[in-house]
């Protein structure tokens, strides 16, 4: 039998008492979005935080899959890390759960949903609200069983350890391009019918691996073992960053160089104050990220990790709420909104681990049903 | 060699985890069968004809395409070329970077061929770009068949946008020389050991010219710890710089596309950098599966490394099939009247073909990888690789064919200079082939050094064991100029020179070996800052420097290299850019290894300059009037029977 906690930190750090707390954390924040901005103002700003909190399981899937293919490469898996990512992947029902209040906002964020004309006849029967469901419906069951398989080692069939075959990564990552892909092109870029970009799709999901990273190096247990031998969690950010830099910036330079008139305007309702010094505190993280690399430590990874969530997470909103707002600015909104989605996410964490049954998902085997955010699995080197 | 190495995969079965490399591998005996197709291999009358043939191609091509019939260079032909051998050259070299830099093991075996290809192919599309087929775009036109080849154009290859293709030159040329370094080193050593007396005088002073330039190049290669560590890290940074020029040079291209040919879309540059890995990976595939069957090369290019690259064409392809897919995809949800147009036009217009001709060369026949028994056969790996090379070649030349209407090469153009530029693209295709056969006639197809670290790691008889150290009562106090010991393994070595720890500060030790000895290494001090700023200034002044040169240019201030072309923003100058600045920095990297690699060192007598070392050797030069019994002692003593040298030597003075 557990003692009660005795501190107000402990109290609230009790997993036991973590739905109830994000439940009135989330309820509060969504009472107080609507005081301040109204729900039309929280419709918008609820978009980039969903998209927040889609990004960690649906960012952590490739990621997952690609380091336990790199394990099979290397002499020392890094186990912890990975545990970390597969426990992120229990998000993904939560996710489809909390975009359901998107569709009752469709009016306010797509201007298909307001009856814009569409350029052709396809795109008319694409772009409506039962085609959307339809597409939303598939694609988050088609992700939640990834993370199903992929919250296992190797993907294999329930309680089997085995290794990740060639095959069944490729299939998931192909997949899984697919319906990200889809997901991006319904849920961020028709908000603007300005500007028909086809890299959207690579260009989000590599946003999404690179913020999912970011999470679980904050919130793994550190490497452990001699110095020499310890694994350098920095590189594999940086070089998420660096993709993801490249191609926010060859997607700006082809559109620049095609001379589009569409990503002209689309880019110009992101060139405020706001935008250009996002633009420039992304660079210098990608920028430190990849000089980190040359003496990576545990402290200086969670730095860059740190400063690439806050990125990311001003990016999400960057995509989608300038083409709504017409600018690119924060509002107090957009902050209540995250609480909001935070909040409620925590409240459902638990009843969608229970689709996680057994030592995955983040659970060191025989801990209670926790999530990642309560304490991933201690690391288990040499596993193998 | 067949028969020491005579444990294969097995055909049958599953390939997941099968080593790649064959359990009876040595480091001897790898020495021996790569070294020996290069020194005796394939200069029979068939290599002999082929280059001929290659050399026949290249001058035609070029007489038929440039004095010949005087017709315009640039179309639709000329520019696909240039995309196809700079693609080819991008997919090769990035194959072989990321390996290396992931450390991938199956590389070992690869990255050689991989090499080779990258710098054929770059050579061929520089040849491109010097013959003028590219001079249109280069100088900022539309791709109309139009105008003639001047100087203008051919100092076009260093303009902005031509810098992204001779940096590939530069880094492809740097990657596959530093990678021959040491394996050149085992060649100079077979070639002594093989010859006879008067050869052997010979190759010092009037003996094959081949072998004369091949000592001269590796003169004092010692295969030390410090050399080793000096050659990972500098190849390490060449394969980073590598990346950066593939990425750079690529988006280059794709800005140039997306300037000229209309409705490309922005996923042109991933499309563009998953086709050159595709050809790439094909490319290599192919040559591989030749190499391996052609020379028995079977214990070292596995049937489980042509497994890995059927499944990684296959995983390419399905990034092929994406990039495609979402293309259209996107243009029929949100195109405009011209982008639906155009996309007609491409799927059933006048060049429908070409799409057509890479749906049924390219994205169907690599869905064949998903059948165990095609990723499991050399013949049908190399007969679909080619096919997917050739397969993208033919998009490229779609793409470039454009509507006609909207600035692109028109199929009347496009006949005009059809056969000059044919015969150009025959002549590149020459120059590409005739490198690959110099490359397979007069050096390594496989890497020694990389081999043999897989052997060493993965076969515990790799490294001859025989022999046993001298008891210490034998040891006598006779005065020497060094004393050396041979042992077994990296681990022994490396004890021994921490057992020397704490000794005579005027007592020199080094550690030489037949592969990188990471753990000697530290022990023995030393590192690789100076190639990190090597690499780090040179990139730093490449990149600068470039800016700076088309800045000043775009402010009025004149530079014959760029003058005459259209002014320039930044966004355009940022790419090219950092080609520059990765290959200043490839340079630095090579200006700041030769020496460490070359330098000789006084008092080594067991890691003789350039010799193939067999076995890891640990040699230590004494100063005048030394006692070399502590040293000896030092060494039997180690309480692992298994750490202690197979052999003594001393060097009298």
């Amino acid at each position: 039998m557990t003692r009660a906690p005795r501190t107000a930190r402990a109290f609230f750090l009790d997993p036991r008492r973590r739905p109830a707390i994000g439940l009135t954390i989330g309820l509060t924040a969504l009472a107080a979005a609507l005081l301040v901005g109204g729900a039309p103002a929280l419709a918008v700003s609820y978009l980039p935080a969903w998209l927040c909190l889609v990004a960690l399981p649906a960012g952590a899937l490739p990621v997952a899959i690609m380091f336990e293919r790199a394990d099979a490469w290397r002499p020392q898996p890094e186990t912890a890390l990975l545990e970390t990512l597969r426990g992120l992947l229990a998000l993904m029902p939560v996710a489809a759960v909390l975009a359901l209040p998107i569709l009752f906002a469709l009016p306010v964020l797509y201007p298909w949903a307001r009856g814009a004309a569409q350029p052709n006849a396809l795109a008319a029967i694409w772009f409506t609200t039962p085609a959307l469901v339809l597409r939303l419906a598939f694609a988050f069951a088609a992700w939640t069983g990834l993370a199903l398989l992929f919250a296992r080692r190797g993907g294999e069939p329930w309680g089997k350890a085995g290794r990740m075959d060639d095959g069944r990564a490729v299939l998931g990552l192909g997949l899984h391009a697919v319906l990200g892909s889809l997901v991006a092109g319904d849920l961020v870029m028709a908000v603007s019918e300005r500007f028909p970009s086809s890299l959207a799709g690579l260009l989000l999901m590599a946003s999404w691996s690179s913020l999912a990273l970011a999470a679980a190096i904050l919130v793994a247990p550190p490497d452990v073992g001699p110095a020499r031998r310890r694994l350098d969690r920095l590189t594999p950010l940086a070089v998420l960053l660096a993709i993801w830099a490249a191609l926010h910036f060859v997607q700006f330079l082809v559109a620049w160089t095609a001379d589009l008139p569409g990503a002209a305007m689309w880019y110009r309702a992101r060139d405020t104050g706001e935008g250009r010094a996002l633009s420039v505190l992304a660079g210098a993280v990608v920028v430190l990220a990849l000089l980190l690399t040359l003496k990576p430590g545990e402290n200086r990874t969670r730095l860059v990790a740190a400063l690439a969530l806050v990125v990311h997470g001003l990016e999400l909103a960057w995509f989608v709420t300038p083409s709504i707002r017409g600018s690119f600015k924060l509002t107090l909104t957009d902050l209540l909104a995250l609480a909001v989605v935070a909040g409620l996410a925590l409240a459902l964490l638990p009843q969608a681990r229970r689709l996680f049954p057994g030592p995955a998902a983040g659970r060191p085997p025989g801990s209670s049903a926790q999530g990642p955010a309560a304490g991933p699995a201690a690391p288990r080197h040499g596993s193998r | 060699m067949q028969d020491t190495l005579s444990a294969r995969a097995d055909p049958a079965g599953n390939l997941y985890g099968a080593r790649v490399i064959a359990p009876g591998a040595t480091v001897d005996g790898i020495g021996t069968l790569v070294a020996e197709i290069a020194l005796r291999g394939v200069a029979g009358p068939g290599w002999r004809i082929a280059c001929a043939g290659a050399l026949g191609l290249a001058i035609l091509g070029f007489a038929a395409g440039v004095a010949g019939s005087g017709r315009p260079l640039a179309g639709p032909i000329g520019l696909a070329a240039y995309e196809f051998w700079f693609g080819l050259a991008s997919g090769s070299l990035l194959l072989t970077a990321v390996l290396r830099l992931a450390g991938a093991e199956w590389h070992a075996a690869i990255g050689r061929v991989a090499e080779a290809v990258a710098l054929a192919c770059a050579c061929a599309a520089m040849a491109c770009a010097a013959g003028g087929m590219t001079s249109a775009t280069h100088g900022g036109t539309t791709p109309a068949a139009g105008g003639a080849v001047s100087a203008a154009d051919l100092r076009s290859v260093l303009a902005p946008h031509g810098v992204g293709g001779l940096a590939l030159l530069v880094v492809s040329l740097c990657a596959w020389s530093i990678g021959l370094l040491p394996d050149l080193a085992v060649l100079r050593g077979r070639a002594i050991e093989a010859a006879t007396p008067a050869v052997s005088a010979s190759i010092a002073g009037a003996g094959k010219r081949s072998d004369r330039l091949r000592l001269r190049l590796v003169a004092g290669w010692r295969g030390s710890a410090g050399q080793w560590r000096s050659w990972i890290a500098g190849s390490r940074a060449i394969a980073l710089l590598g990346v950066i020029v593939v990425v750079a040079a690529t988006a280059e291209q794709a800005t140039i596309l997306a300037a000229t040919v209309p409705a490309v879309g922005t996923l042109l540059p991933v499309s563009l950098l998953v086709g050159a890995v595709l050809s790439g990976l094909g490319c290599v595939a192919a040559l591989a599966a030749g190499l391996r069957s052609g020379f028995g090369l079977h214990d070292l290019i596995t049937a489980r490394h042509l497994d890995i690259l059927a499944r990684t064409m296959l995983a390419a392809g399905i990034g092929a099939l994406y990039c495609r897919a979402g293309a259209i995809g996107t243009t029929l949800l949100r195109g405009d009247d011209a982008a639906l147009s155009v996309l007609a036009r491409r799927l059933a217009g006048d060049g429908a073909w070409t799409f057509w001709a890479f749906v049924a060369g390219t994205l169907l026949p690599v869905q064949l990888f998903w059948l165990g028994s095609i990723r499991r056969s050399g013949l049908a790996i190399g007969l679909i690789g080619t096919l997917l090379a050739a397969g993208i070649g033919i998009d490229l030349y779609g793409t470039m064919l454009g509507p006609p209407q909207a600035g692109g090469a028109s199929s009347a153009a496009a006949g005009s200079a059809l056969v000059p530029a044919s015969a150009l693209f025959l002549g590149t295709a020459g120059i590409a082939v005739l490198v690959l056969l110099l490359h397979l006639r007069f050096l390594p197809v496989v890497s020694i050094a990389e081999t043999r670290r897989l052997a060493i790691a993965h076969n515990p008889g790799a490294v001859p064991a025989a022999g046993t150290a001298p008891a210490e009562a034998a040891l006598g106090r006779v005065p020497c100029r060094s004393v050396s010991a041979a042992f077994s393994s990296e681990k022994a070595l490396a004890a021994a020179v921490a057992a020397l720890d704490g000794r005579d500060a005027r007592i020199r030790v080094d550690g030489c070996g037949p592969v990188p000895m990471p753990d000697v290494a530290e022990w023995l001090g030393g590192g690789t800052a100076p190639l990190r700023i090597a690499a780090i200034g040179g990139a730093l002044l490449g990149g600068f420097g470039f800016l700076a040169l088309m800045s000043g240019h775009r402010t009025g201030v004149a530079f014959p290299l760029v003058d005459g072309q259209p002014p320039l923003a930044w966004p355009f100058l940022f790419m090219p850019s950092l080609a520059a600045a990765a290959m200043t920095g490839a340079l630095a990297v090579v200006a700041a290894l030769i020496p460490r690699m070359l330098e000789r060192q006084a008092g080594t007598v067991s890691c003789e300059p350039s010799m193939d070392v067999a076995c890891f050797v640990l040699t230590a030069a004494l100063p005048e009037g030394a006692d070399p019994r502590w040293i000896e002692r030092r060494l039997i003593a180690h309480p692992d029977t298994g750490l202690r040298p197979i052999a003594i030597r001393r060097e009298p003075s």
